[in-house]
C-alpha cells in the first residue's frame, strides 16, 4: 500500500476530529463531578483520554494515510 | 515481510555512490518519531508514578476548583486550536501557498504562548494560596512536587515547541526550510497537545474540590 501522495486528509475530517475532542474533555469533566467512586472515575477517564489520544495520532499526525510511520502497514523500511 | 529484494540499491550510475535510504521518511521525521516515542515514554513515566504516589497517599490534596477546571478546560480549547491552525499551515505550505502557511502557524505559536500565560497564572493562583514544592495547606506534602513537576515538564515542551515553530517558520520564509520541516514541528505539537489530554483528567480533574 503506498499512499504518499494522497492529499492526508480534509479540513472537514480535521474539524469534526476537534469538535469530538473537545467533546471529550467536556465529558471528561462531567464525569469528575460524578457522585461515583474514584476508581470508576479514573477507569473513564482513562478510557476517554485514550480515545482522545487515539483520534489525535490517527487524524492529526497522519498515522493512517501518509508516510509518517510505516510501521502500522508492517513496512518500515524504503522500498 | 521486507525481503532483501526490495532493499536493493538501484544501480543506474548516478546512484552508485549514493546510499539507498534505509527507512522510507526522511530521516528528520524519523527522529521527531524517535522523539516522540522516548518523550511519550518520559510522560508516561511520571503520570504512572504520580498515580502510584497519588493512589499510596491518604490525605492527597484536592484543592481545585471550579475557577482552575474552567481555566483547564480553556486552555485545552486553546492547544488543540493551536493544533488545528498548525494543521492548516501544513496543508496551505504543502500547496505551496507560503505565506498563508506561515500566518496559520505564527497563529499556532501565538496559541501556545496564550496557553503558557494561562498555565503560569494558574501557577500564580495556586502559589497565592500557599502550594509549593514541598508544602501545602490542604495534605500530602508530595502534591506539589507532582503538580509542578508533570505540569512544568509539560509548560516547558510548549514553550520549546512555540520557539521551534517560530524558528523553523522564520527560515520557511527564508528558504532554509520546507514544508516537510513545518509538518515535522507540527508532529511535535500535535504531541504535546496529546500529553496534556492525559494530564488534564488525571492531575486537575482526579483532584477537584468535592
Amino acid at each position: 500500500m503506498d499512499s504518499t501522495d494522497h492529499q492526508s486528509s480534509s479540513l472537514t475530517t480535521y474539524l469534526a476530529v476537534y469538535v469530538v475532542i473537545l467533546v471529550i474533555s467536556g465529558l471528561q469533566i462531567l464525569i469528575a463531578y460524578e457522585n461515583i467512586d474514584a476508581y470508576r472515575i479514573f477507569i473513564r477517564m482513562l478510557l476517554l483520554a485514550i480515545i482522545q489520544a487515539g483520534l489525535a495520532v490517527t487524524f492529526f499526525m497522519h498515522m493512517i494515510w501518509s508516510d509518517s510511520f510505516r510501521l502500522l502497514n508492517m513496512r518500515p523500511f524504503a522500498h | 515481510m521486507v525481503s532483501e529484494a526490495h532493499l536493493t540499491v538501484s544501480h543506474s550510475p548516478d546512484m552508485e555512490t549514493q546510499e539507498a535510504p534505509a527507512f522510507s521518511i526522511s530521516h528528520k521525521k524519523l527522529v521527531m518519531w524517535l522523539f516522540i516515542i522516548s518523550d511519550a515514554i518520559t510522560f508516561g513515566a511520571l503520570l504512572f508514578a504520580y498515580g502510584y504516589l497519588r493512589n499510596a497517599t491518604p490525605d492527597w490534596p484536592r484543592p481545585f476548583e471550579a475557577r482552575s477546571v474552567i481555566n483547564a478546560y480553556v486552555m485545552t480549547f486553546i492547544l488543540v486550536t493551536s493544533s488545528l491552525t498548525m494543521l492548516i499551515a501544513i496543508r496551505a505550505a504543502r500547496a505551496g501557498d507560503k505565506s498563508r502557511a506561515m500566518t496559520w502557524s505564527f497563529i499556532t505559536v501565538v496559541g501556545g504562548f496564550i496557553f503558557a500565560l494561562l498555565h503560569i497564572k494558574e501557577w500564580l493562583g495556586l502559589i497565592g494560596e500557599g502550594l509549593r514544592l514541598f508544602s501545602n495547606p490542604w495534605g500530602s506534602n508530595l502534591f506539589g512536587a507532582a503538580f509542578f513537576s508533570i505540569t512544568g515538564l509539560h509548560l516547558t515542551h510548549v514553550v520549546g515547541g512555540c520557539i521551534a515553530i517560530t524558528v523553523v517558520t522564520l527560515g520557511y520564509k527564508r528558504g532554509r526550510y520546507n514544508q516537510e520541516d513545518l509538518e515535522i514541528w507540527g508532529l511535535y505539537w500535535h504531541f504535546v497537545d496529546l500529553v496534556w489530554m492525559f494530564v488534564v483528567p488525571f492531575v486537575y480533574l482526579l483532584n477537584i474540590k468535592h
